[in-house]
């Protein structure tokens, strides 16, 4: 309101105007001060900016942002209007603040001889200041800012920072799939899988041959990372059980071969043939030998091959008795070797082997006929049976390879079960979470990695899937023949028969609540509510009795039980039963407390 | 600005240094017999000077009568005591006409009451009856009586001197809003402290009391009376002041507690009053002119009264003083 104040000329006016320019002048320092503090910010802010992109600060251009900043400043404070009320305040807390420079800038214009005296009080009192004392010099506000600008823009400045091609990102390594393993570290297997191959090659055994390659594909794919642990175990297991079928299958065929030839070496004309067939390198003469006894000797040639049919024929059947067990499941899911020349199902080869033998002594139970009866095919026939012959012969060699593929597949085995193929963070880590659960030292057979159920027969019942049969006789019977074959229960089996209630979730006890049930909406009939509440945040107690007077207390009416209890004061006061000095006070009681219309009364109103 | 004359000012100066050097005089004098109480005389002074009534409140037994009694003493003022009961009459304050008895015959002579005297003393004024209250009050703002039709005026200076206690309401009268406005101040005398308690004990309880004596005659108080009036104020001091005014009243106030806590704000005799209450302190300082401080130092007691609290203040406990204070903490010097 007073801002420009009175138009006042004289020598107070003059001193006033001194001071006013000290303020200026400070304001204007002020205002050059958090203006540079401004362009500094802005150029630590830019010069930043262009670091991130590469470019050196501008001297140039960082000093013209800072002049820019002081000079805005400067006269952005500097010129501000400096009322002389503004001076005289400043002038009168110099003094003694008693604001005898403003009454007397204000009095200045009257005729009255104590504003008169107030002005010349006001000179005189003035005339002991100086601007200096009125406005003292102090530190420009803004100088910290400052400070700290000019820091952060030195450190950008100087501080050296990459070069462009420094800045550029380096793409990281491409993930590789599994480490591959040092070189060397399974120089062993892969020797002894090329040697098995070189034996097989020379054997003209397939059997060996294929899974020796099986072997090799194994360690080859270990060596070069593609195949990982799990994989490879599996094709191990399978490839021993092949093996040690191939060796049982090669024991037959060396028992069914030994027999033959015992059976020919009784006959003087097929002796010859037998001593081939006992002879590992001899077994290509052996037809030869046994068709030159036919041709020769064909009546005693067909009792030789009569007794070799019937021996080969109980060799066949000793081992259909021998593998007499179901088909066992294949493991490997790969399916690597199936069709390509991998190990054959165990099962299936041992019914091979044996169809193989009885179809063997057919042939030679035929041969001995033709020959018996002047045949002329007898001759080939014999011949062919001694091929035959031979090649059993032959196969049943292998069995030394067999075992040694079987060791080699077993050797890996056991060091991918270690760890040893592991890199060492890896072992450690595998050793402590095994010493942790308690199973160090313990088989390491049965703990290959699977995604089925755990084995011990317990059979956890899985949550059923929607859709699930509500029928708990199955759910409880399907996880119970589960417990009982020491089998996981599948998801197909009993999980699709358990249900969230009933159905036995748990597969060797009846009923119970299922693992990962929900837990029944029902049980939660309550509800939990947080109310927030703050102390002091209800009404206070002019509005509780307002509000009473507003909304009364009992039953009654408040409005009636007033007008009844003002009736009866009225009548109290009127009979003087009040003192006159009383009267008042009572009738100001009540209309306090008479009654309103609900709500409050407004603000500033009386109730 | 107007060159100042040299003797303007110098009889101005020599006039306020006249009035420091008398009012000090005044103060000292009244302190001889009176402990304490410095806020409470100075008002009681103050208000002599600047031509109003004072209203004092306290608990009996705190020298409300012996304040009165002694500036009365000490101004050489002629001084009447009024016990008010609720039996007085109006005729017993302001007089009545009496049938007078001479050589002429029987004629009609008005016999004056207590109440013409320069200073009155209305001794527990919450008594009598509104009635003869309202005769006092009259005299008050008008100075000046009048008994049937014949209107008496008052000499001045008149000054009234009212007392009352707060805790004994049985049996009172308690002033309307509208006559407590007729006061310049409100005082409130607080009980005094441990030192002011043994000085009055050495002083009352001894063979002797100090005796009081006239330092200022009635004519020179007249012209310290005028003079106050001839103070001139800065605008921005007034300005402050009819801003405070202003800020009192609900309905223009800024303050949100005057708005909830105040049923009517200060008339324009505030104001009056606190302007006449900083031009004393301004002169008492040795000053021409009041100033900020000047007008915060008077504001509680020409406000006080004057603000009326509406059922929710008087509910919540909220004093016509705090609202005071708050509006004179809130309120810039310069609007």
């Amino acid at each position: 309101m007073f801002g420009d104040g009175p138009d006042l000329q004289g020598p107070l006016a003059r001193r006033l105007s001194r001071i006013r320019r000290r303020l200026a002048l400070w304001a204007a320092l002020d205002g050059a001060v958090t203006g540079a503090a401004v362009a500094t910010s802005l150029a630590a802010l830019l010069a930043g900016l262009g670091r991130l992109r590469g470019h050196a600060p501008h001297a140039g251009a960082v000093a013209a942002v800072l002049a820019a900043g002081v000079l805005a400043g400067a006269a952005a404070r500097g010129l501000r209007r400096i009322s002389l009320t503004q001076c005289a305040r400043l002038a009168d807390r110099a003094l003694d603040d008693q604001d005898r420079v403003l009454s007397a800038i204000w009095l200045s214009g009257s005729s009255s001889p104590l504003a008169a005296a107030a002005v010349a009080d006001a000179l005189a009192r003035t005339a002991r200041i100086e601007p200096r004392t009125v406005a003292p010099a102090r530190a420009p506000a803004g100088l910290r800012a400052l400070g700290i600008a000019a820091v952060v823009l030195a450190a950008i400045a100087l501080v050296p920072s990459g070069t462009r091609a420094a800045r550029l990102t380096v793409p990281g390594p491409r993930p590789v799939p599994a480490a591959p393993l040092p070189a060397g570290a399974l120089d062993a297997e892969r020797l002894q899988a090329a040697a098995a191959i070189a034996r097989a090659e020379r054997a003209g055994d397939p059997t060996v041959r294929a899974l020796a390659a099986e072997l090799d594909r194994i360690v080859r794919g270990l060596a070069a990372g593609t195949l990982d642990e799990s994989a490879a175990l599996e094709g191990l297991r399978a490839l021993e059980e092949a093996a040690r079928d191939a060796e049982s299958a090669t024991a037959r065929d060396a028992r069914a071969a030994a027999a033959a030839a015992a059976a020919l070496a009784a006959s003087a004309a097929t002796q010859q043939a037998a001593e081939a067939l006992r002879n590992p390198s001899g077994t290509d003469g052996a037809a030869d030998a046994l068709a030159g006894a036919a041709s020769s000797h064909a009546a005693e040639t067909a009792g030789a091959l009569r007794a070799a049919s019937a021996a080969v024929s109980a060799a066949s059947s000793a081992a259909r008795e021998g593998d007499g067990q179901p088909g066992r499941r294949r493991l490997n899911r790969d399916g690597a070797g199936s069709s390509q020349g991998g190990p054959q199902e165990p099962g299936a080869r041992g019914d091979q082997e044996a169809r193989h033998l009885e179809r063997l002594a057919r042939d030679l139970d035929e041969t001995a006929s033709s020959c018996a009866g002047g045949d002329p095919s007898c001759r080939a026939r014999a011949g062919s049976n001694g091929r035959e012959l031979g090649d059993l012969q032959r196969r049943a060699g292998g069995g030394p390879s067999l075992r040694e593929l079987e060791r080699a597949s077993r050797q890996l085995h056991d060091r991918i079960a270690r760890g040893d193929l592991q890199p060492s963070e890896a072992r450690a880590a595998r050793a402590f979470a095994e010493a942790a659960s308690g199973q160090a030292g313990a088989g390491r057979e049965g703990s290959a990695p699977s995604s089925s159920a755990p084995s011990r027969g317990d059979g956890q019942a899985m949550p059923a899937p929607a859709g699930g049969s509500n029928d708990p006789q199955a759910g409880q019977g399907a996880a119970a023949a589960a417990a009982a074959e020491g089998q996981a229960a599948t998801s197909g089996a009993a999980a699709g028969e358990t249900t969230e209630a009933t159905g036995g979730g748990i597969g060797h006890e009846n009923g119970g609540p299922a693992l990962g049930a929900r837990e029944d909406a029902r049980s939660a009939a309550g509800r939990q509510e947080d109310l927030s509440a703050a102390d002091g945040a209800g009404p206070d107690r002019a509005r509780v009795i307002v509000g009473a007077a507003g909304h009364g207390f009992a039953s009654r009416p408040y409005a009636r039980v007033y007008t009844d209890y003002r009736a009866a004061v009225e009548d109290a006061l009127g009979a003087g039963a009040v003192p006159p000095g009383q009267q008042y006070l009572v009738r100001r009681y009540f209309d306090l407390i008479r009654p309103r219309p609900a709500g409050r009364p407004a603000k500033g109103q009386a109730p | 600005m107007t060159a100042p004359q040299t003797g303007e000012t110098n009889g101005a100066a020599r006039s306020v240094e006249a009035f420091r050097g008398d009012l000090t005089r005044l103060l000292d004098e009244i302190g001889r017999r009176l402990v304490g109480q410095a806020d409470v005389v100075g008002a009681v002074v103050s208000g002599l000077l600047a031509g109003g009534h004072v209203l004092i409140e306290g608990v009996p037994g705190l020298g409300k009568t012996l304040l009165v009694r002694t500036a009365a003493a000490a101004v050489d003022l002629a001084f009447s005591r009024i016990q008010f009961t609720p039996d007085l009459m109006p005729a017993d304050v302001i007089g009545t006409n009496l049938i007078a008895e001479d050589a002429g015959g029987r004629r009609f002579e008005f016999q004056k009451g207590p109440i013409f005297a320069n200073v009155v003393l209305a001794d527990e004024i919450n008594r009598a009856t509104p009635k003869t209250q309202s005769a006092l009050l009259e005299a008050m703002q008008e100075h000046a009586v009048t008994v049937g039709k014949q209107t008496y005026q008052l000499d001045p200076p008149f000054f009234v001197l009212a007392t009352q206690n707060p805790i004994e309401m049985e049996g009172t009268y308690p002033l309307p809003e509208a006559q407590l406005d007729r006061f310049l101040y409100k005082v409130r005398v607080d009980p005094p402290s441990a030192a002011e308690l043994h000085a009055i004990l050495d002083r009352t309880t001894g063979s002797e009391e100090a005796p009081v004596h006239a330092v200022l005659k009635r004519d020179r108080l007249l012209e310290m009376r005028a003079l106050v009036r001839q103070v001139p104020v800065a605008r921005p001091i007034q300005d402050l002041v009819v801003r405070l005014v202003e800020a009192t009243q609900p309905s223009r106030s800024g303050s949100s507690e005057v708005r909830r806590f105040v049923r009517y704000g200060s008339s324009p005799r505030g104001a009056q009053a606190v302007i006449l209450g900083a031009k004393v302190e301004a002169l008492r300082a040795g000053r021409f002119a009041p100033s900020f401080a000047d007008v915060r130092r008077v504001a509680p007691a020409a406000l006080r009264h004057r603000v009326l609290l509406n059922f929710e203040g008087e509910a919540e406990g909220i004093t016509s003083d705090a609202i005071v204070s708050r509006l004179l903490a809130e309120l810039p010097e310069t609007g």
